[in-house]
Parts: structure tokens; sequence; C-alpha cells
């Protein structure tokens, strides 16, 4: 993922924080305290969402139908067994916040490795291509100077 | 090339993405706005038993209306009870044996806190530690603040010291009357008053002041949380207002001694 494509997605989060702050001040919105719950399982569901699309993006393994399903599902599950545990007893969010928190940490690291990897791959290549010599290695290039006593 | 690497370009799914990310800052500022009310509802200064939260079915207003209109009302009747005793006294001045009665009229509604009365006495100030605050979770902190039950304690030491006329804010006390916690104030004669309480007695202001100042008393305990809570000072001359609520009996129904069984001891 380039960087100028990752701006467009934090612009959107932005907007969205702004535009829902403004409109909850604004209109005095009200989301009864009971189902606060519901909604920040919903917003994990969404976060997690977030991260599996930009794993599979820069993986190249990005699907239009995995990416939309994945979020609705996730966050009607979520919110399903949120309700669930409401009627039982037990706090059963805590599977929906467990697994997509696992799975948000998860995704991270792969995102991770995969700059990493390809930092070292990177390095590795443009060591390859000074070994070569198709590239002047500038450390070369003042050594040899120096012992031939150019300076 | 990397195992990783696709030549799909990421346009599609930045698309996407953004739009999700979209959802997902409008699902967080919900959040953050839910979460701050509920915060907001718990943790204000709040005495017990009372909600801080958003006014969701109007009962807030519904009880500044009703308040409203029973101010008007109270207004209404001691305008009407002073025209009343105006009418008594043209009455007196015309006939002798009508004097006597309105004699007697006079000594039972001043008796029964019905009259202004004037005179002698004392007057507390009670007012909230400005010093600390209230914490709603920790009970120890609730002694900040003045509850109905110091006033009761106050209004009581004052009857036992001798008081014979008590009113508090302006709200005369007389022999049904209520002082009663309600939220964030206190209803005197079912009339929210808030801090500071101005608690007058007329009475022997000597006696008054040693009754209330009592080692131990409750003025004694108020004082241990913060001095500056409790004022204490005696006035030569105060000017109680006469009690202003409704006074009509709905169920009971008086009984002369003589046509009363139980007070001639009974003759059966």
């Amino acid at each position: 993922m380039k960087f100028r494509s990752a701006i467009l997605p934090v612009v959107g989060l932005l907007a969205g924080l702004t535009l829902g702050t403004v409109a909850f001040r604004t209109f005095h919105w009200r989301i009864p305290p009971n189902y606060a719950p519901y909604l920040s399982v919903a917003a994990l569901a969404a976060l997690d969402s977030a991260f599996g699309g930009i794993r599979a993006g820069i993986e190249g393994r990005f699907q239009n139908d995995i990416f939309a399903s994945g979020f609705v599902l996730n966050s009607l599950l979520a919110a399903l067994l949120a309700w669930a545990g409401d009627q039982l007893g037990i706090n059963l969010a805590l599977v929906a916040v467990l697994v997509l928190g696992t799975r948000v940490f998860n995704n991270l690291s792969l995102m991770r490795r995969f700059y990493l990897n390809k930092l070292a791959l990177n390095r590795k290549k443009q060591q390859d291509e000074i070994a070569a010599g198709t590239t002047l290695n500038p450390a070369q290039v003042f050594a040899s100077k120096t012992e031939t006593g150019g300076f | 090339m990397t195992v990783y690497s696709s030549g799909i370009n990421h346009k599609s799914y930045t698309w996407q993405l953004t739009i999700l990310c979209f959802v997902l800052g409008l699902i967080l500022a919900a959040a953050v706005q839910t979460v701050n009310q509920v915060s907001r509802a718990g943790n204000g200064p709040q005495r017990e038993g009372f909600f801080f939260g958003n006014d969701t079915n109007g009962v807030q207003t519904l009880t500044v209306d009703l308040t409203k209109q029973i101010r008007s009302i109270q207004q209404e009747n001691s305008h009407l009870r002073r025209q009343n005793q105006d009418l008594n006294d043209q009455i007196a001045k015309r006939t002798g044996a009508a004097s006597t009665l309105n004699q007697e009229l006079k000594d039972a509604q001043c008796f029964a806190g019905l009259t202004e009365v004037a005179g002698p006495g004392i007057q507390v100030t009670l007012n909230d530690n400005s010093q600390s605050t209230v914490n709603a979770s920790n009970p120890a902190t609730l002694v900040n603040l003045v509850h109905d039950t110091d006033l009761e304690e106050v209004v009581n030491e004052m009857k036992v010291a001798g008081a014979e006329a008590v009113s508090i804010n302006g709200q005369r006390l007389v022999g049904n009357s209520t002082i009663r916690c309600v939220g964030p104030v206190i209803q005197v004669n079912g009339v929210p008053t808030a801090p500071p309480y101005v608690i007058q007695a007329i009475g022997d202001p000597n006696a008054l002041y040693g009754g209330l100042n009592l080692p131990g008393g409750i003025l004694d305990q108020m004082r241990g949380t913060n001095p500056d809570m409790v004022k204490i000072v005696k006035v030569p001359k105060l000017l109680l207002t006469a009690f202003a609520g409704s006074t009509q009996f709905r169920f009971g129904h008086p009984v002369s001694p003589r046509h009363d069984p139980a007070a001639s001891g009974g003759d059966n």
C-alpha cells in the first residue's frame, strides 16, 4: 500500500469522526446507555474489517465481497453474542472483543512483517547489484580513491 | 517481486477501505458521545436518589411548571387569608361579642402559623461545604452537603429550646409541614429550596443559642466537617411570614369535646 493511497482511508476516518460528533452534538441524538456495549462491539468489528482489508490489499488478495460481507456478518454476530450474553447473564460480548481484538493484532503483525520483509529484500537486491558491479557502491568509490591517493 | 505482491491496482480497495473507515468514524463518534453522556450522568455532584442525566421525559420541565403553579396559588391563598382577616376585624369593630371571638381566632391562627409573627430570635445559616466536593461513589463525602435530616434536627433542637415560630428560607413551619430531600434540593412545605438554608426561629435568643450549640449537637457535628458550614446569630427582631399552604381538612373533621365519647371518658 502506497503512502498516497493510505491518506484516503485516514481522511475518511477523520471525516466520519467529525461528522458523527457534530451530528450527535447538534441534533442531541442519544443512544440508550444499554446499547453502548453493542456500539463498541460494532466499532471493533469495523476496525477488524479495516485492518483485514489493508492486509488483504497489501498481500494482493483483496476481494470486495469478502470485505463487505465480513464486516456486516461479523458486526451482526458480535451484536448477537452481546445480546445473547445479556439474556444469559454472561458477558458474551467479551468473546467478540477477544476474537476481533486478536485478529486486529494479528493483521497488524502480518502487515509489519510484510513491510519489513520488503525492506530486507530491497536491501538484498541493492547489495546483489553492487556485488555484480551493476551499481557503483559509494563506499568502494571512496576507498579506491584514497588508495590511489587521488585526494 | 515478492510472494505477496500482485498486479491488482490499489485503487479498488482504497475506496472501499475509505468508506469503511468513514463508517468506523461514525460508530466511534457515537460510542464516544454515548459514553460521555453516561459518565456525565454518573459522576456529577449529586445528592442521593437524583439522576443528573438528560431530561428524557420532560419530567423536570413539568416539575418546574407545577412548582410555579404552586407558588402562584400560595400567593393567592395568603392574599385571600389577609382579606379574610381584614373582614373579621371590621366585624369585630361593629359588635362587642364578635371582638372576643376574633381575639380567640387570632390566637389560634397565631399558634397555627397562619399569621405573620415578629419578635426576637435566632438565625442559623447552613451551607454546603465549599472546601470539599461530593463524590457519589464515596459515602463519607456526603457530610459535605446539608441534608434534610440536618434541617430536621436543627428545627427539632430549636423547638426543644422553646422556639415559638420557625421558618426555613421563608417557608413557615406549621403542624403538617414537611422537610424532604428531593434530588438536588430540599423541599420545605413542598417548595424546593437550595443552599444556603436560612432557618429563623422566634423565641428566647439566649436559650436558642445555647440549645443549638450543645456539644455533640447537630451544629457541632457540622462545624466538625467545616466551621464555615454553620453561621448562627441572635437577632433582636425577626419577622416570620405566615404559612401559605393549604389548611383544608379533606378527611378529618373537628369533634367537639362534649359530643366525643372518647374525650368524655366513656359513659358506658
